[in-house]
């Protein structure tokens, strides 16, 4: 199941918004909730267990919390000044064991289906080293779709009750559906509840507005999905299982490729998740900014899978540097290595540890271990190099806000990535550097092994095209131009146009039938 | 109600743009030639005529299990799988009589499975992607615009020959061991089915076709007690009947099949193809033809077919 076949597109979404317009106000977010579930029942079957013991879990350890808050205010109220911080502390002690508890119940679910493999695997190899014969089976079950998306939600839900962010809610019909909203259930993004939960409540009508700039991003999405990824799959695979027999030019097309169908398939699925939002009012937080106009690394990944960086940092980087530790840490190297560096150093540890967690939350696997930790070493290197090349840059007078060096930044960017990314599709860290290693010495040209990978030079063409559009709506959109309010302001001709010219362009030139193999939810795995 | 008018006006424009679109790339000869208007619903009216000399009848088992191009290089005959999902005996008797109205085949293979199937009770089996072809007539040839592009030699001619080709591998969950086990029980076939039967035979007689009823490998669909019905119908009327279910072609069901036994995969249709092709061969009414010029077209849709089926 994918938010791509046509029939949840462009039969179940229409559908469920027509019914969703034609009940009352107060059953439309109920109506919402069974579809969710009925979604996710459809996709993963009794498995939904689980869904609902998060949500079940969630609801009873916020409104615990909330009750523990009151609490203490009725006693605080009453108490000696004295004595306040100690009832304070006293609290904040109770409510971080509910919080312990629910942490416990969710991300256990999560070790449970995802990593129990992996971490059987390696106990039983330590194991091993040390003379034990033991031979691990692994556990063939499938996981509920979209558990590494609903649980991260659900922990920020505890954690903003906690911290206060958020109230907690005593409709767990609303806690339900902030959990399992179907069209963001498989792939993100992973919202806050302040961000989504009104709205999906609300239940307000679908408007022939809202329905319009809702299809306009889904076939944005398709475009991106259909014509790109789409064409570039087979190619891909293609090159990352015969790496051997390509040349380093046909790797490098491969690895390239790679990149722009991770980008075109997981920001398409965005766009048509954003969009069926859009459809009923809600507004999904974007999770791409133009990520390939980034400066550094750092910035990249403030603009590309937006709210799992967001989640990360305020629930990894924030707690771990402004912990005591990391307070202390950060005190005691600036003392020893003076304001520029010393700060860097407990920052780093919390770098280390998010990108750690980034790596093990994509997969159970060393590539993605190996993926956060060169992630990591960019970011760092970054920080670190960042006083000397503004010192060699002001001694060269190179103006930074230069379009000529921004464009080199980006180049500089996209290239890191693509390395990265390289590691992250790679079967096992040794094939990426093999793959790495052979672009730079196994450097030929030769334009039949290229037309011979599984694009022929239309295909080549037809990439090219939609990648140079893509590129023109990521400027505007840089450039602060609202796209979609433009077009509306345009008469019905012009705007008829252009919906005809992006839907007759997905079925004339999507790479769909036969000769044309699909990708699959890429995140839809994680 | 404004804006429910201004959406029906946006849709007809859209299918007006599509038509027009079709005819663009496709030119219009090439519409009338391969019969291009009406062969999404019966995709057998895209081939040439009277170039067919088998017509393979029934539901998703023959579109899963029989491949034509295979068929085709192991032994040159000409093939075409006239199937539909879930295909009733009514539907099987419709699609042959739009077939003969181009083709003049030798043999009419039909799967026995369509005889259990209850008329009255069809259920609406045709998903949404499935439609699309029918919809949008484009959407199946819709690559036919690199003809434009660079090397744009490409002649449009159908690929698969009504073949699905699915590569996925999904063995079966619990070991079925009833599968062929021997019975002797009968499966009913349903009232007015041997009527569309008595049809379909009359309609093979009538253009001198041999029909030939060929049950194709399947764990979850066959069994024994339609084995004996189909056996019993098929000896009352003089019907040859080979069950590729109990003939030993080497289906290996945890890699072969792509839902956990219900239908084959590329791999286990290669099996059946060659066999059926061979067997087909064998009966000396039809010819093999990779040597005639008339056939060029097949060797064009071979080498595709291989192309796509690597990719799969």
């Amino acid at each position: 199941m994918s938010y791509f076949n046509l029939g949840v597109s462009f039969a179940f979404v229409p559908l469920l918004a027509g019914v969703y317009n034609l009940i009352p106000k107060k059953a439309r977010p109920v109506l919402l909730l069974i579809s969710s579930l009925g979604f996710f029942f459809v996709i993963s079957r009794f498995l939904i267990a689980f869904l609902l013991l998060s949500v079940v879990s969630i609801y009873l350890i916020a409104l615990k919390l909330s009750a523990l808050d009151g609490k203490r205010d009725e006693v605080l109220k009453t108490a000696e000044k004295g004595g306040k911080k100690e009832i304070k502390e006293k609290y904040k002690k109770y409510k971080r064991l509910w919080v312990a508890l629910g942490v416990a119940i969710n991300v256990s679910c999560l070790v449970a289906f995802k990593y129990l493999n992996f971490f059987g695997m390696n106990i039983y190899g330590l194991l091993n080293v040390f003379g034990a014969d033991l031979e691990f089976k692994p556990f063939t079950f499938a996981a509920p779709i979209g558990i590494s998306f609903y649980t991260l939600q659900a922990l920020a839900y505890i954690l903003d009750v906690y911290n206060g962010r958020v109230k907690a809610d005593k409709n767990i019909l609303k806690v339900a559906l902030f959990l399992s909203f179907f069209p963001q259930i498989m792939e993100g993004p992973i919202v806050r509840y302040g961000d989504t939960a009104g709205a999906l409540y609300a239940g307000e009508r679908v408007t022939y507005r809202n329905f319009c700039f809702g299809y306009q991003r889904i076939l944005y999405g398709f475009l991106k999905k259909f014509i790109i990824a789409d064409r570039l799959n087979y190619l891909v695979n293609n090159v990352f299982d015969n790496y051997t027999r390509f040349s380093g030019t046909a790797v490098a097309i491969g690895v390239i490729g790679y990149t722009v169908m991770l980008y075109t398939e997981f920001s398409g699925t965005m766009d048509v998740v954003i969009g069926i939002g859009e459809v009923f009012g809600i507004k999904i937080p974007e999770n791409f900014r133009q990520p390939f106009f980034s400066k550094n690394i750092s910035e990249f990944w403030m603009r590309w899978h937006i709210s799992l960086g967001l989640w990360f940092k305020d629930f990894i980087f924030y707690p771990v540097s402004l912990s005591k530790m990391g307070k202390k840490i950060t005190s005691v190297m600036r003392k020893k290595l003076g304001n520029q560096y010393g700060p860097l150093v407990g920052g780093s540890i919390a770098l280390a540890a998010v990108w750690f967690l980034n790596g093990l939350w994509h997969g159970a696997g060393y590539t993605f271990l190996f993926y956060g930790l060169y992630q990591f070493i960019m970011i760092l290197s970054g920080n670190l190099f960042e006083p000397l090349v503004k010192k060699i840059c002001a001694v060269l007078h190179i103006n930074r806000e230069n379009i000529v060096y921004r464009v080199f930044q980006s180049v500089k960017m996209t290239l890191l990535v693509f390395v990265g990314e390289l590691f992250f599709y790679a079967k096992t860290v040794p094939q990426g550097f093999k793959m790495l290693g052979r672009i730079f010495t196994s450097v030929k040209f030769s334009g039949k092994e290229i037309l011979s990978l599984g694009m022929d030079k239309n295909d080549y063409l037809i990439v090219f095209i939609a990648l140079v559009f893509i590129f023109v709506v990521g400027i505007l959109k840089e450039k602060n131009i609202n796209i979609r309010e433009e077009i509306s302001k345009k008469n019905i001709a012009v705007r008829w146009l252009i919906y005809y010219i992006l839907i007759l362009s997905i079925i004339l030139f999507g790479a769909y039938g036969p000769g044309y193999v699909p990708v699959e939810p890429i995140y839809a795995d994680f | 109600m404004k804006n429910v008018l201004k959406s029906a006006v946006f849709v007809l424009i859209l299918f007006i743009l599509v038509n027009i679109m079709t005819i663009a790339f496709l030119g219009k000869d090439s519409i009338k030639r391969f019969g291009l208007v009406n062969s999404y619903k019966y995709e057998i009216l895209s081939e040439e005529d009277d170039s067919i000399d088998v017509l393979v009848l029934g539901d998703s088992l023959v579109y899963s299990s029989y491949s034509p191009m295979d068929a085709w290089h192991d032994t040159g005959i000409t093939s075409f799988d006239c199937a539909e999902p879930a295909q009733v005996i009514q539907g099987a008797y419709k699609y042959l009589k739009v077939a003969l109205e181009k083709e003049h085949p030798k043999i009419v293979v039909m799967e026995p499975n369509v005889i259990f199937r209850d008329i009255r009770k069809r259920k609406m089996s045709n998903t949404l992607a499935t439609d699309i072809p029918r919809i949008i007539p484009i959407s199946n040839y819709h690559d036919m615009w690199k003809r434009y592009g660079f090397d744009g030699d490409k002649a449009i001619v159908n690929v698969n020959k009504g073949y699905t080709s699915i590569s996925r591998i999904n063995p079966p969950e619990k070991p079925h061991n009833n599968y062929m086990r021997k019975t002797d029980r009968f499966e009913n076939i349903p009232a007015g089915n041997v009527d569309y039967l008595e049809k379909i035979i009359k309609l093979c007689d009538d253009y001198g076709a041999k029909l030939i009823f060929v049950s194709f490998p399947t764990r979850m669909s066959w069994h024994g007690a339609k084995h004996n019905s189909a056996d019993k119908i098929a000896k009352e009327y003089g019907i040859e009947f080979l069950d590729l279910n109990i003939e030993n072609l080497g289906i290996n069901w945890e890699t072969e099949t792509r839902d956990g036994g219900y239908h084959l995969n590329n791999s286990g249709a290669r099996k059946v193809s060659d066999f059926l092709g061979r067997y087909l061969l064998k009966t000396g009414l039809v010819t093999d033809h990779r040597n005639d010029d008339k056939y060029e077209s097949w060797h064009t849709a071979y080498e595709k077919y291989e192309k796509n089926l690597a990719k799969s």
